[in-house]
């Protein structure tokens, strides 16, 4: 589904991701593990459009990403569904217009954006939160808001970006299970953490990351950086 | 936004005004000639059909000197004290010729023309001679504020779109977060863009309403005013004066168009910077 070929990416000198190539299958769960500054941002970054690389592709399902009409982007966009560590949710709107937000820009009727905010305020089990407002959340509610908007548009491919990076150990392992949950429904989700009891705790498929370069990919591998 | 739609209208109507004063002025002078003193009824027609080869001449009247009476009395009637220190004598006004012309901006060539036809020296003067300054005046008035309201009307629209801009600029820079995440779950450009747009617009549309009661206001007030002075009355009423509903009506649908356009431009490139991502 996904597939980096041959990927560097350039910061001026800063060589953020060095010749980095993998491939990721359909309903396939990765973690990219690594310490900060290792390139696991930048691989995101790539995935969503936000930057270009300086040399290589990035194909998902055989077209290259970045050779995309400037237009066209925010409908590949909509295939994709980001959860960041900073949440990223909107202060002054209540928990379901935060999700709904997601379906509002795409044009849904009022209908669908109250029926699909709702199904997903239940899946991240955060129904009775949602008239509260992000600052009355806990970072672990916060997170999983961030979640249900992510998912909201029924995206093939759910990257998480630090998303336990500002939370305590049982939040962050609530919001891992939730993660593989998701991904048992059949999303894609590429997990970016450096977070080693999740990383072992979940037991999926690892690719480890350090300066730019990727130095392993395991199937069943375990958080390690030599 | 208002000041500069305000300043463009007051530059229009000025315009406009100085422009109909001198077609009008031009329309209802044509040229006199007044003839010496004396001058035998004959040597008069047989002057007025040399010139009326004349090319761009309308019309020649003849007017005697009891017709220059009546006249006079006419336009004077509500100032007896002018009659009576007359008290109908004829004599006091010379025998004349009224030339209508085709082209009043080619009212200088036929002057030269018909001068030039008196062979016999029988004419006193024109009224060209008195008038002259004053439309010359105008004419350069004009002229003067064709090129300012140019020139301004562009410094204006620049300033104006530089404030909307930057007032789009703050409110969007207040919601930039709203507008990244926006652009991250995958909203099209203009779905983010349009409701600046739409702010500018209204920005421009409240701009001309404004400009445009001021406009009519200031423009009311200087009729009134110069209204108010006997000298000009007639020629207010006469020229700047009936204009008035189409003139209103363009002036508006201008300052609409330019304010809307100005609005929706500014938020448009204000927008611009922010939806790079």
């Amino acid at each position: 589904m996904i597939q980096f070929n041959r990927v560097t990416k350039h910061y001026g000198t800063v060589r953020a991701l060095d010749g980095g190539s993998f491939s990721i299958l359909p309903r396939e769960f990765v973690s990219l593990v690594g310490p900060s500054g290792a390139g696991k941002s930048t691989i995101i970054k790539l995935l969503t459009c936000e930057e270009c690389p300086t040399f290589g592709q990035v194909t998902i399902d055989g077209k290259d990403v970045h050779l995309l009409k400037k237009a066209y982007i925010p409908y590949y966009r909509r295939q994709i569904g980001v959860v960041y560590q900073d949440f990223k949710l909107l202060q002054n709107k209540t928990v379901f217009e935060n999700v709904a937000f997601a379906l509002e820009v795409t044009g849904s009727t009022d209908d669908v954006i109250k029926s699909e905010t709702t199904k997903m305020l239940e899946l991240v089990g955060l129904k009775s939160k949602a008239k509260s407002f992000p600052a009355e959340l806990s970072g672990g509610e916060a997170q999983r808001v961030a979640i249900a908007r992510a998912l909201v548009l029924h995206p093939r491919l759910l990257i998480a970006d630090e998303p336990t990076g500002n939370l305590d150990p049982k939040n962050a392992w609530d919001i891992a299970q939730l993660l593989v949950k998701i991904n048992r429904m059949g999303t894609t989700v590429i997990l970016a953490t450096h977070n080693r009891e999740i990383v072992d705790g979940i037991g999926k498929r690892v690719i480890s990351m350090k300066d730019g370069k990727i130095i392993s990919d395991r199937r069943h591998g375990k958080y390690r950086l030599n | 936004m208002v000041q500069v739609l305000l300043l463009v209208g007051i530059f229009l109507s000025l315009n406009v005004g100085v422009g109909r004063a001198i077609q009008t002025i031009n329309n209802q002078i044509d040229v006199a000639v007044f003839f010496k003193e004396y001058v035998p009824e004959a040597d008069i027609t047989s002057y007025q059909t040399k010139i009326s080869s004349v090319d761009n001449i309308k019309s020649i009247q003849f007017i005697s000197q009891e017709e220059a009476l009546a006249k006079y009395v006419a336009s004077s009637q509500y100032n007896q004290e002018l009659i009576e220190v007359i008290d109908g004598d004829a004599s006091f006004f010379p025998t004349s010729l009224e030339i209508k012309v085709n082209n009043p901006d080619l009212l200088e060539q036929v002057i030269e023309q018909i001068k030039k036809q008196d062979t016999d020296g029988i004419i006193a003067t024109t009224s060209w001679e008195k008038n002259q300054i004053v439309i010359e005046k105008l004419r350069k008035i004009n002229k003067l504020l064709v090129l300012g309201n140019v020139g301004i009307s562009l410094i204006l629209l620049i300033v104006a779109l530089l404030i909307i801009f930057n007032t789009i600029r703050i409110t969007i820079f207040t919601r930039k977060e709203e507008i990244e995440i926006m652009k991250l779950v995958g909203a099209t450009d203009w779905y983010i863009r349009w409701p600046f747009v739409l702010e500018g617009v209204l920005y421009g549309f409240i701009g001309a309403l404004l400009a445009f009661g001021l406009t009519i206001l200031m423009y009311q007030g200087l009729i009134w005013f110069l209204g108010s002075s006997y000298w000009s009355w007639q020629s207010v009423s006469k020229t700047i004066g009936d204009f008035g509903y189409l003139f209103a009506l363009r002036l508006f649908v201008f300052q609409l168009i330019f304010g809307i356009f100005v609005g929706s431009f500014s938020s448009y490139l204000a927008t611009k910077r922010y939806l790079r991502i």
